[in-house]
């Protein structure tokens, strides 16, 4: 997977499986971002050679909003702001099309789990706080009833109260419909403490490198870092 | 002086000025088109009512305080629904008002502007004239329509006076039938008393071989307030307009919002200057753009600011579709108070590839990504206005947002 002509992820095999929450730990520039992008199907990164599957189904050529019909639903790290664009208009257009008919009571609903009722008439990302902007980013993901969600660095440039709504606002999209999964992309690995993980992976230079418990990798990371295993996946 | 001779003085002023271009727009020969009776219609057959239905016209008036309809150079019809509301052609008010009329005939729009001012005295006809009496605050909108049918040459004189302490909403529709050539110069002097509040909300919508020349100028007394939506919808061959408001009273507010659809071979030159004279007065210059094919917009904001403590505001926004379209967004600030302050921004972009990928990723099509995008950065801040207005305002803006992304 790459942008352009550059290879970024090169040699990545993961699995997630229904109801699991993976997370992916990686230093800066290793090809997190790339590879939830490529999974959602941003059509700047492109796949050169592989495949992803979802559902027994083969969706390497689908195009992003297919697959967020699918439910597979990318939570970015950092949205770009849209001036004019109200983050209630939004909310209301992608409610609409997804068939929901309680619009308002299911914003009502939204806004006061992730703590976002003062920012409805905001426009979209513009003058929000770090924390603000990943529980707006977070609410707008839960409205489409996501069946998987990607989500790239909850924790990244938030304060540690913030990374608490986060978290909850997280399991609370993995509670309300079985079987929903999360692919986690963390740098820090700080929402591993939050949100109780399945698996995890770690990522170096576009390679997996270890596969283990979340617990485990968390605790191999911060006494060792990342740069531990350059070739062959390491379990732990 | 009396008013035959002062209406000869003017008349000797515009011949003096007919062969003098406009400062900006493209310079049309005038000669070219002269005024035509229209041909007999009915308002109501579908293939006119639908065309003025779209430019916010109601045809039966019922939500209407006073409407005005001219066909080409024919005054059609005048009424108004509400005591405190006067409106009539501007011919008549002339006669009916010989003592005071010459107050408000050329005053803010002066006969030797252009060849364009000069025509509308020298050829033009029709106008109307609206007196919102003394403390009359309307709750209805005033709707006045000017219509080409058979084309040629369009040029009323329009006269709005808000007495003191009055308030009106007034929505303009301005159209014509496809294929017909012709030349529109709406002259549009309004006098907005102390404490008088004017809303004026305008849609256009033209065909791509008519030419479009409005001149209007604003007066305002102490503490009034002005505030004008300018929306062009289908494509004119080119329109050059730049309202001038004085806000010469103390306090007085002026708030002009120029939201603009260039599409195919349009050249068009839109913007609104606001002399701020009196003390504490404000002016806000607002434009949007967005140009496709091979248009050509000159996006305009000016404020002069010459009395104390006087504030002024230019925003002009462009949205650039096409790789063939040209945008010139001219915000211009001048000032001769030291106790003046003036700010402007302007910014010309394309569609940001990142805020649609991001709408993509939460299930829009592209199409509909650009369009959510579009629609956002056309939003303007809609202050003043009636309910009924602000939708028409709202359903016009989500309309150009549709036909620039089709």
């Amino acid at each position: 997977m790459g942008v352009g002509n550059k290879v970024i992820v090169r040699d990545v095999s993961i699995s997630v499986g229904y109801s699991d929450v993976v997370f992916i730990l990686g230093p800066n520039g290793s090809g997190k971002t790339t590879l939830l992008r490529g999974i959602a199907g941003d059509p700047r990164v492109k796949v050169f050679k592989g495949s992803i599957v979802f559902d027994r189904r083969d969706i390497t050529d689908l195009p992003m909003n297919k697959r967020v019909e699918l439910g597979i639903v990318l939570s970015h790290q950092i949205p770009p702001k849209i001036r004019g664009v109200k983050i209630k208009s939004l909310l209301e257009n992608i409610l609409k099309k997804v068939g929901v008919k309680e619009v308002e009571s299911r914003i009502k609903e939204l806004a006061k789990l992730f703590n976002t009722e003062h920012l409805l008439d905001r426009d979209l990302f513009a003058d929000l706080s770090g924390g603000e902007i990943k529980r707006v980013e977070l609410m707008i993901t839960a409205c489409l009833n996501p069946k998987l969600i990607l989500v790239d660095e909850p924790d990244s440039g938030v304060d540690v109260e913030s990374i608490k709504v986060i978290a909850d606002g997280i399991n609370e999209i993995l509670g309300r419909n079985p079987g929903t999964s999360a692919l986690i992309v963390t740098h820090s690995g700080l929402i591993t403490k939050y949100v109780p993980g399945t698996k995890a992976y770690v990522i170096v230079d576009g390679v997996i490198t270890m596969e283990g418990s979340p617990r485990d990798i968390f605790t191999h990371v911060m006494s060792k870092g990342f740069k531990v295993l350059k070739h062959g996946v390491r379990k732990l | 002086m009396g008013l035959e001779s002062f209406r000869e003085k003017i008349k000797e002023l515009a011949k003096v000025a007919l062969n003098k271009p406009s400062r900006y727009g493209s310079d049309i020969n005038i000669y070219e088109f002269i005024p035509k009776e229209p041909p007999k219609i009915n308002l109501y057959e579908s293939r006119f009512s639908k065309r003025l239905e779209g430019v916010g016209i109601d045809v039966k008036a019922s939500t209407r305080s006073a409407t005005y309809f001219q066909v080409d150079s024919k005054v059609l019809a005048y009424k108004s629904f509400y005591p405190g509301v006067e409106i009539l052609p501007l011919e008549m008010a002339i006669d009916q008002y010989r003592d005071f009329i010459r107050d408000y005939l050329w005053r803010a729009v002066p006969v030797d502007t252009d060849k364009y001012t000069a025509i509308a005295e020298l050829r033009g006809s029709g106008g109307y004239f609206i007196r919102i009496k003394r403390g009359v605050k309307v709750d209805k909108p005033i709707q006045t329509c000017l219509f080409m049918v058979g084309g040629g040459l369009q040029a009323p004189h329009n006269i709005v006076i808000a007495e003191e302490g009055s308030e009106a909403h007034l929505i303009t529709g301005c159209t014509i039938m496809p294929e017909v050539v012709g030349l529109h110069v709406g002259i549009t002097e309004f006098y907005i008393e102390d404490r008088a509040r004017v809303t004026y909300t305008m849609i256009h919508a033209w065909n791509k071989v008519v030419h479009v020349r409005p001149r209007t100028g604003i007066y305002l007394s102490n503490d009034s307030e002005y505030i004008s939506y300018y929306m062009t919808l289908a494509n004119a061959k080119s329109i050059q307009t730049f309202p001038k408001i004085y806000a010469k009273g103390d306090t007085s507010r002026a708030y002009s919002s120029s939201i603009i659809l260039a599409l195919g071979d349009a050249e068009y030159d839109i913007g609104t200057e606001v002399v701020l004279i009196g003390q504490g007065s404000k002016g806000e210059v607002v434009s949007r753009v967005l140009a496709k094919d091979n248009s050509v917009t000159y996006a305009r904001g000016r404020i002069v600011g010459l009395g104390e403590k006087v504030k002024g505001h230019v925003e002009c926004r462009a949205l650039s579709l096409s790789s063939k379209a040209r945008i010139l967004a001219v915000p211009e600030l001048e000032s001769k108070s030291q106790t003046a302050e003036l700010t402007h921004e302007a910014s010309i972009g394309k569609l940001a590839e990142d805020e649609i990928i991001y709408l993509m990723s939460k299930g829009f099509d592209e199409k509909e990504a650009e369009s959510i995008v579009i629609r956002g950065f056309m939003d303007v801040s809609i202050r003043g206005l009636l309910p009924s207005l602000e939708r028409t305002v709202k359903s016009v803006i989500d309309l150009i947002t549709r036909m620039a992304t089709h």
